[in-house]
């Protein structure tokens, strides 16, 4: 081989190294297919004969272009992509313009799928990108980005990331791909949407700011280089472990839970709570209509204290009504933008609690709160007052009891200073299992939760002996839709309307399809919207359960009722003021109750207007009040002794 | 007369011959700011020693060095003890299993006389973690744009290994620890308690203390614990700080 073939061969291969990355080889293939049925390799191609046939190499360098726009490029001295390359027009610390002309801003209908390649980049990606980004940095920083034509973001997103550019000074790109290998080997990805996507809620991945990033390099050649080595000339183990240096900073921490708590101040900048009550959501569910009847009753004795509700676990707040108008929410969900990892959420919950300068938390159902109480009870306990308000327990396949008021309350129960359940049963397990029997022991109170329409007179809405049955609730498992399948089946002469959806556990439903006599009604707001629709009578089915607010009213509305003995049930439902059935798979029980409820319409009636005394005086909005009040005094005790 | 410009407390406990290179780097760091024309006083405190330790501590001290010992069990109570010892009109921290930059001592003390003011707590630019941790931690300005109020409250910006004016110390000593009870990070407690107080904290550009991360470290025992630190002024939104950030 003569030098010359080998110095043309050196020099292609130092071509094809500053030109591969700008080089869109599928492009390059789909423009030219004679290139393509030829076996070539497209870069090699161009680099050898397609530049000079006036093939581009990208959609986004039009050769044409170039040489128009490009005075000083002479075609002698080489392809005008390497030229444009070299000569500082591409390169990020000069200031030269970039190849505007062949590179189209948003709104191009030739845009791609992704922001991986030079080519125009999807609406999603930037959108997304652009409200990340850093343009008056980026501007900045590389200040021939100006007179591109392009925008900030366009730019990053086409050619900005493939020249090593920051898209703020949060985020380095060469960082990005240096520390994340596995991403290396798609080098199309764009750093920085994949980082937005997925990799910032990926705990594995490895990303910093761009002066972290810096830092790296400061100290493997540069302004401190000099003092790491007479570090480790004082002890060897500075330069271990070996490999790579992690930049970190107080940056890398969930950008969500920094908004979140700069959020928070800003919204209640200079403002106390007495309060913080937590909460999961407020779906339709008993716990969350009980929270709401819980701050209510807050704000008629408690009055002039500031209650703060918290929404930990989910941003639905689908039934504000159930509260006091005057109530203020925090929903943390909404600050979240991916997953967020627990020891984040906590974090921001405790900092809202503390900044709102609340002297007692009371947790009804919050898992964050319960696991924050599991992770940090014994400093909270030292500094706030905390109760807690429980319902039932949950039950596992196999029948073992599970839950809040089993294992979080075993962990919890020591920094608990008042302990409130919502049926005397549970109650009656909480004290028993603990010790919880009065005194410096500790006790448990138990808030029945008010019957709506209490203190009223008996108006009976069902037209008893009428054979048609209301059903209503979660179609979860707790709630044994299968047992009311079987039910409804074993008594084909009635109609069964039901109404709810699933909360909890998807796909029960189809259950309760296809069956001739029973309708699926969908959801409902109020259950007075449906109990007036001609029932004969009201059944409940569940596993296991505390005190079901449905049940409640469903007697207020003089509905006769045939439930299962499990839970609070039996406190209420019996033998004179309803149908109790003694397990909650007795579907024989359930049809012989139903044909004895409906074949007698005044015992029925009987039964429901005895059940609605009951309840009556049982679940009475002052007594209720009063358990509250006396909770709170507990509570309110406990947080004056607190710093 | 006047006391000496810096005072420079290394603080141990049962490091035994880790504290070695920890003193050389104390003495190196001594040596440079004594040719810069910086008088320094080193003050070595030991909590709780054990023998060899102590001993280790002793090789390294001369007639200047004052030596403290305490049985407390607790680094912030031992940094109180020393500083209440002090002279220097500055304070500067090391662990005696961390080492000082040589020039760091220089650098910190010309930054604080240039800004000339009191209530600036000077920094490193990166705590470099080695041994059992590969990380280069990078502390912010709290003039820089990068620092955010809110955010201190849940992550600590800057550890103890900083100097200062000796009145900050003495205005704002370090909490107590109680590990049995989950109070730890008297860092992180300073630093907000300072902050909320108007004191500044600022970095030095190009300065590093080179930091060992052991399996054990108190931090990470810390961390291990599920410790927090007490509540500080700062937790309300009513603290007039909040008035000064958007």
């Amino acid at each position: 081989m003569s030098i010359l073939r080998v110095l043309n061969r050196l020099r292609e291969w130092r071509e094809a190294q500053i030109c591969a990355p700008y080089f869109d080889r599928v492009y390059y293939l789909q423009q030219n297919a004679d290139v393509a049925r030829s076996g070539a390799d497209p870069l090699h191609h161009f680099l050898r004969w397609g530049w000079m046939e006036g093939r581009d190499p990208s959609p986004n360098f039009s050769l044409e272009d170039y040489r128009r726009q490009t005075p000083h490029y002479d075609p002698l001295r080489g392809n005008p992509l390497t030229h444009a390359i070299t000569s500082g027009v591409l390169h990020r610390t000069e200031l030269q313009p970039l190849p505007v002309p062949a590179i189209r801003e948003e709104g191009s209908a030739n845009r791609g799928k992704d922001a991986s390649t030079n080519k125009m980049p999807s609406d999603a990606d930037v959108e997304l990108v652009r409200q990340a980004m850093d343009e008056s940095w980026y501007l900045e920083r590389y200040p021939a980005v100006a007179t591109s034509g392009l925008s900030p973001t366009t730019h990053y997103l086409t050619v900005g990331w493939k020249l090593g550019f920051d898209p703020s000074p949060r985020f380095s790109t060469s960082y990005y791909l240096q520390g994340n290998a596995d991403l290396r080997k798609y080098p199309d990805l764009n750093p920085f949407v994949h980082y937005l996507r997925h990799g910032k809620n990926e705990p594995s991945r490895v990303w910093a700011d761009v002066v972290s990033a810096e830092a790296v390099e400061r100290f493997r050649d540069g302004a401190l280089t000099g003092d790491l080595r007479r570090a480790i000339a004082l002890d060897p183990l500075v330069a271990l472990p070996e490999g790579r240096r992690v930049a970190n900073s107080p940056l890398i921490h969930s950008a969500d839970a920094r908004a979140a708590v700069r959020t928070l101040r800003q919204r209640f900048a200079g403002q106390r709570f007495d309060y913080v009550v937590v909460i999961p959501h407020v779906r339709m569910s008993g716990a969350a209509r009980v929270a709401g009847e819980f701050v209510s009753a807050l704000s008629r004795t408690r009055t002039g204290k500031r209650v703060l509700v918290v929404l930990t676990d989910l941003n639905d707040l689908e039934h504000p009504e159930w509260f006091p108008e005057e109530c203020e929410f925090v929903r943390l969900a909404e600050f979240w933008t991916g997953p967020v990892a627990e020891p984040a959420r906590i974090a921001v919950l405790l900092d809202l609690i503390y900044e709102v300068e609340a002297k007692a938390v009371v947790n009804v159902n919050s898992r964050l709160f319960w696991n924050a109480l599991t992770t940090y009870g014994r400093q909270l306990r030292q500094e706030l007052a905390i109760g807690t308000y429980l319902f039932t327990w949950e039950e596992t396949l196999a029948g073992n009891r599970v839950g809040y008021p089993i294992q979080w309350l075993r962990d919890c129960v020591g920094w608990m200073d008042a302990i409130a359940c919502d049926a005397g049963h549970l109650a009656k397990d909480v004290s028993t299992r603990f010790g919880l029997t009065g005194g410096d022991l500790g006790s448990v109170h138990t808030l029945r939760t008010p019957m709506d329409g209490a203190g009223g007179a008996f108006r009976p809405r069902a037209e008893c002996g009428r054979r048609r049955v209301l059903w209503a609730g979660r179609f979860d498992r707790q709630k044994r839709p299968d047992v009311l399948r079987a039910v409804a089946l074993a008594c084909p002469d009635v109609e069964f309307d039901v109404y709810g959806r699933a909360v909890l556990d998807a796909g029960l439903e189809k259950q309760l399809r296809g069956i001739p006599n029973l309708t699926l009604q969908g959801e409902f707001d109020r259950f007075d919207d449906v109990a007036g629709k001609g029932y004969g009578l009201f059944l409940y089915t569940a596993q296991w359960d505390g005190m079901p607010t449905i049940v409640l009213d469903a007697i207020r509305s003089g509905l006769p009722v045939i439930a299962p003995d499990v839970g609070g049930l039996s406190e209420v439902i019996a033998s004179d003021t309803g149908w109790l059935i003694e397990s909650p798979d007795d579907v024989e029980g359930y049809v012989a109750a139903v044909a004895e409820a409906l074949s007698n319409p005044d015992a029925a009636r009987l039964r429901a207007s005895a059940a609605f005394d009951k309840a009556q005086e049982m679940f009475a909005r002052d007594a209720y009040d009063a358990a509250v009040a006396q909770f709170m005094d507990e509570i309110d005790e406990a947080a004056d002794g607190r710093t | 007369m006047a006391g000496p410009d810096l005072s420079v407390i290394v603080s141990g406990h049962r490091e035994g011959r880790l504290a070695v290179a920890s003193l050389r780097s104390m003495q190196a760091a001594v040596a440079a700011a004594t040719s810069a024309g910086i008088s320094v006083q080193p003050i070595l405190v030991l909590d709780r020693p054990d023998d060899l330790t102590r001993r280790v501590f002793k090789a390294h001290a001369d007639g200047a060095t004052i030596e403290v010992e305490v049985d407390a069990g607790d680094q912030g109570v031992a940094r109180n003890a020393a500083v209440a010892q002090s002279d220097g009109r500055w304070i500067a921290m090391l662990d005696a299993d961390d080492l000082f930059q040589e020039s760091w001592l220089v650098r910190a003390s010309r930054f604080l006389d240039e800004i000339g003011d009191a209530g600036v707590i000077a920094h490193p630019e990166f705590n470099y973690f080695f041994e059992g941790q590969a990380t280069i931690f990078r502390q912010i300005d709290q003039d820089s744009p990068d620092f955010d109020i809110d955010h201190i409250r849940l992550h600590n910006y800057w550890d103890a290994l900083a100097m200062c004016d000796r009145s900050i110390h003495e205005a704002h000593p370090y909490a107590l620890r109680d590990i049995q009870n989950g109070w730890a990070f008297e860092d992180w407690h300073f630093n907000v308690v300072t902050l909320g107080n108007g004191i500044r904290h600022k970095v030095v550009p190009d300065t590093v203390i080179f930091k060992r991360r052991q399996k054990d470290s108190q931090t990470l025992r810390a961390t291990g614990n599920r410790s927090r630190f007490r509540r500080t002024p700062m937790a309300s939104y009513s603290h007039p700080i909040y008035k000064h950030f958007t």
